[in-house]
């Protein structure tokens, strides 16, 4: 056989050698007629006469040494095409495969590039790292930084350049009391400092970010805005620099715009406030905040951390405060480094490598499809191409026919794939129903994508071609011609290659379809899980009370209160409170130590640690949270705190087992007071459907302060949060709920944003977004891989068909049954069909324990899933193979029997 | 006999009769024209202008090696001889060549009936 290796062994050699050599003939063929008796002047003429045209032998040398073919593309080109039209049937079907393989393929892998493998976009982002601390404490596992671990850290760390600390926030935005629109908006936020700014290396748009100083508290207020703000609300302000803006009721001063691309701690973030710490009063126990740093030049994450390790026990000489030597001793903090983009792309990977792997099989399956296509079109145009061959038709120009036809195939399915990819990412991104997916909106169809594409698309030309046209190659001559002569059935070594790709298909598109079913068993789980609270009928809203507006507890309270006696009083309107947590919504989540009465604690033991919520006493019932023991709470009042809990079921089950509660006593300090459970809930799961039960204290709405409540104002002698999510109950439709809600709040506090009004069945379809979101693309994955299985299938079986007809014909002219030819095409598919089965449910075994972390309640090898999708493949298969075989049942005797003209 | 009546060469063929010529040792392109003509009598007359691209073809796909020498009298060729796969080409293509020419005869008949 002709070895494709020498092309690249071929020797080099220059057209003047050619020349050289056909001089060299004329010479001799010159000698060779004057020995016959030709004159000289005769025998060189009659020499040049005999070799023909020299320039065009030296054309046709020069042309075979550069890529001759090149010139010829056009031409090549245009006659593939013309070749595609008239087979329609089977352009279409390779071009919308190749489109749907394709197009999930650069869909996906943009969703791959832009979230998990793009760089940040900061400068030199691989040495930027965030730092927090693992812990062992039940409740808690995980803690960022408090302000005294981070002003330590910074000072003494001989590991990073720079370490700067920042906080999410969301604030309300009002007019900046110079004229322009007074209304009130909710943005998010973040808490920086000065650090953050140099150190992620992103220049201002406009005027400058904070300097050091403005990191202490008490300093001028100044704010920094996000281009999209500054464009938005601000109409791109040229004078903004030196304006006033009003945050919480207080006046700031914009010293910068930072450039959109910014996007820290994340792309919502719409403005920067400075930090604010005291170095001098500082709450070292107070994990508010989080850390980013920049490692120096060499340092690894690992050896950062070793450094950070030997500095935590210092912490609490340098702050002396609630963080003791002790407290870290029991706990067995340690400083824990990861790279910024780890923690901020979050937990979005697996579930992505997930679909990414889903959406590799689904081109793969394509790519046997279309392979399987022409492999038939190889087929068909076998007796063709062999006449060619023998009439010296070169290799090359075979090979590039096919090549050209899958080149035009391949590329007009790419185009429409990245039609579909571009639509389809267009769709997920305007779905946001809280897939959250970081980044998403920096995900698009750029230059590497493309290449990807580009790239896919010639690999699978070069396969889709060659391999066919390889292998018309591999067969003798004169085999050929006979066989496919009058008469002839195919022969059987021909099938082989084609059911190879038939039984890939099938095995790939069983993969799938078991994938997509453990999914959809999962998310039939989540779904059927009692979360413990009711979300229908019910709707939320949030409001921050700033400190500005309203600066006593009584204001805050009282403003609440009426909100909630208003509200109740609405049409329709079966129940409302406010809690400062709502479920499955992880923002805004709190905890607390517990210090169970008449359970001493060991030496060396820690105290467990709880979630907390503050809530008013209707929140139970505007949240159908039943109420197992005991009473809700009494009606705020802003004069009085009292040391009153309600306790999850799981809480008082851990303490109390099924003994009744109420009446129990514990500490949330251990020098705090005493407060008294008057209550207990059902079991809420309220973290994550598929987590347990939360272990939660609710609090009354207005509390004492210090120890009961982490932000506590010494000054003040009852507290109570600012930050709240409303819970309305009602019966009426959503439209009508939300508007007078709306209205209502409006009226009594202008000043003050409404934001995130949703319905809380909305809330809880955000937590299981991830599932949903993953099960829709295997599903979508697994639909597509069962189409392009049965039209292969099908394709397959109707040719094996179409080639035996003089034979099935033969058996009718003898006498066989109809059926039993049925029969007989059947069992070929399901042979075929069979093996497929088998070899995909080995590969299911192996691949499906990638989804594990996926799944919920449902094994990686659940049996009914995996018998559920065996059966939709059979049938599937069945249906593929069930038309040709009726028509191998129906063949026209007369026809099919006709000699060939 | 007259060109009108010689059996134009068949596409592809010429590549056989060369490494067949080869056998018998190396030669240069014009002893491979002339030992082709003269073995098949005058029937077939090689296209000097078609040979050296097919010598270039053969040489390329590592069924012959070429070299420069001296020719019997005293003239600079270039040298062709036969490689061992050009050799089992040689034997594969002679096969196909047989299969192909009884498969052609098949479907032609005997030659009384074309007459």
């Amino acid at each position: 056989m002709w070895n494709p290796l020498l092309i690249l062994k071929r020797r080099r050699r220059r057209d003047a050698d050619f020349a050289e050599e056909v001089a060299a003939h004329l010479a001799l063929e010159t000698d060779r007629l004057v020995a016959e008796g030709l004159s000289p002047e005769e025998a060189v003429y009659e020499a040049r006469r005999r070799f023909g045209n020299v320039g065009l032998a030296q054309e046709a040398f020069h042309r075979r040494r550069t890529i001759g073919w090149l010139e010829a593309l056009p031409q090549q080109l245009r006659r593939a095409a013309r070749r595609l039209v008239r087979a329609p049937v089977f352009s279409i079907t390779a071009t919308l495969t190749l489109m749907l393989g394709i197009g999930a393929t650069t869909a996906v892998f943009s969703l791959v590039d832009g979230v998990l493998l793009r760089p940040l976009p900061f400068v030199r982002p691989a040495q930027l790292v965030d730092i927090s601390h693992t812990l062992v404490l039940q409740g808690v596992s995980h803690v960022d930084q408090s302000d005294a671990t981070y002003l330590y850290y910074r000072r003494a760390n001989h590991v990073f350049s720079e370490v700067g600390a920042y906080r999410s926030a969301a604030v309300n935005l009002s007019g900046s009391g110079t004229g322009d629109s007074a209304h009130a908006e909710r943005v998010d936020a973040a808490v920086a400092s000065a650090s953050v700014f140099g150190m992620l290396g992103i220049a201002p748009l406009r005027g400058r970010a904070f300097r050091d100083d403005e990191d202490l508290p008490g300093v001028p207020p100044v704010v920094i805005l996000g281009e999209r703000l500054w464009k938005g609300r601000y109409a791109s302000d040229p004078r903004i620099i030196g304006r006033a803006v009003m945050i919480d009721g207080v006046a700031h001063e914009v010293v910068g715009v930072m450039p959109e691309r910014f996007g820290f701690p994340d792309d919502r973030t719409a403005l920067w406030l400075s930090i604010g710490i005291d170095p001098a009063r500082t709450e070292s126990a107070t994990f508010d905040l989080r850390a980013v740093a920049r490692l120096r030049a060499g340092v690894t994450p690992q050896a950062a951390a070793a450094d950070l390790q030997r500095l935590l026990p210092h912490v609490p000489d340098a702050f002396p405060g609630r963080l003791t030597a002790a407290a870290i001793g029991l706990t067995r903090m340690r400083p824990e480094v990861r790279t910024l983009r780890d923690t901020m792309v979050g937990g979005i990977d697996r579930a992505l490598w997930v679909v990414f792997g889903a959406a590799g099989f689904l081109l793969l399956i394509a790519c046997a499809n279309v392979a399987n296509l022409f492999l038939v079109r190889a087929e068909e145009k076998q007796h063709d191409l062999v006449v060619r061959r023998a009439l010296g038709a070169g290799r090359g120009a075979i090979v590039a026919e096919f090549f050209f036809e899958g080149l035009l195939l391949a590329t007009l399915g790419c185009a429409l794939g990245l039609a579909l990819a571009t639509a389809g990412l267009g769709a997920l991104r305007s779905t946001q129903s809280g897939i959250a997916i970081p980044r998403l909106d920096r995900v698009r169809l750029d230059g590497a994508v493309l290449a990807v594409a580009a790239g896919i698309t010639v690999a699978i030309a070069l396969v889709m071609s060659v391999v066919p046209a390889l292998r018309s190659y591999g067969s003798e001559i004169a085999t050929v011609l006979v066989q496919s002569g009058r008469g002839a059935t195919a022969g059987r070594s021909r099938h082989r290659a084609r059911r190879v790709f038939v039984v890939v298909q099938m095995a790939l598109a069983l993969v799938l379809v078991t994938g997509a079913g453990l999914m959809a068993r999962s998310f039939q789980s989540l779904r059927s899980v009692r979360p413990g609270f009711d979300t229908t009928e019910s709707y939320t809203f949030r409001v921050a009370l700033p400190d500005a507006a309203y600066p006593t507890t009584g204001d805050a309270v009282s403003l609440v209160t009426r909100a909630l006696d208003e509200l109740a009083a609405l049409p329709d309107v079966a129940a409302a409170g406010v809690v400062t947590k709502l479920p499955l919504d992880d923002e805004a989540r709190r905890d607390t130590a517990v210090f169970v009465e008449d359970r001493q604690l060991a030496m060396g033991q820690m105290p467990n640690v709880h979630q907390v919520a503050y809530a008013s006493p209707g929140i139970f019932s505007a949240l159908g949270i039943p109420l197992l023991q005991g009473h809700t709470f009494e009606r705020p009042d802003p004069l009085r705190a009292p040391l009153e809990v309600i306790v999850t079921h799981a809480l008082a089950k851990r303490y109390w087992g099924e003994e009744p509660a109420v009446g129990r006593r514990f500490q949330l300090a251990p020098t705090g007071p005493s407060f008294t459970v008057v209550g207990v809930t059902g079991d809420i799961r309220g973290t994550r459907l598929d987590q347990p039960p939360d272990e939660t204290v609710y609090l009354p709405l207005v509390t004492a302060p210090g120890p009961a409540s982490a932000d506590g104002d010494a000054g003040d002698a009852r507290w109570t949060p600012r930050e709240l999510a409303f819970v309305v109950r009602s019966s009426a439709a959503p439209h009508d709920v939300t508007l007078p809600v709306e209205r209502t709040l409006r009226a009594l506090a202008p000043t003050i944003p409404v934001y995130g009004v949703r319905a809380m069945a909305e809330v809880a379809a955000r937590s299981t977004a991830r599932t949903s979101f993953t099960l829709a693309l295997l599903e979508i994955a697994s639909i597509a891989a069962l189409l392009i299985g049965a039209v292969g299938l099908y394709g397959v079986v109707s040719y094996m068909v179409s080639l035996r007809t003089r034979e099935m014909a033969v058996r009718i002219a003898l006498g066989a049954q109809p059926g039993a030819l049925r029969r007989l095409v059947l069992q070929q598919a399901m042979a075929v069909t069979a093996l497929g089965i088998a070899l995909g449910l080995g590969a299911t075994m192996v691949l499906t324990r990638f989804l594990t972390a996926l799944l919920f309640d449902v094994a990686p090898t659940d049996p009914a899933t995996l018998l559920g999708a065996v059966a939709l493949m059979s049938g599937v298969a069945v249906a593929a193979a069930w038309f040709p075989a009726r028509r191998a049942a129906v063949i026209d005797l007369a026809t099919a029997l006709r000699p060939d003209v | 006999m007259s060109p009108r009546d010689r059996p134009a060469l068949l596409q592809g063929t010429l590549d056989l009769l060369i490494l067949r010529t080869l056998v018998s040792g190396r030669a240069h392109g014009q002893g491979v024209a002339r030992a082709i003509q003269e073995t098949s009598r005058d029937s077939i007359l090689v296209d000097h202008g078609s040979l050296y691209p097919a010598l270039q073809r053969l040489e390329e796909r590592g069924w012959i090696r070429a070299e420069w020498g001296n020719s019997e009298n005293n003239r600079r060729a270039r040298f062709y001889e036969l490689t061992a796969s050009g050799r089992r080409q040689l034997v594969r293509e002679t096969r196909q060549w047989w299969a192909l020419s009884e498969a052609i005869g098949l479907i032609l008949g005997p030659q009384s009936s074309v007459r």
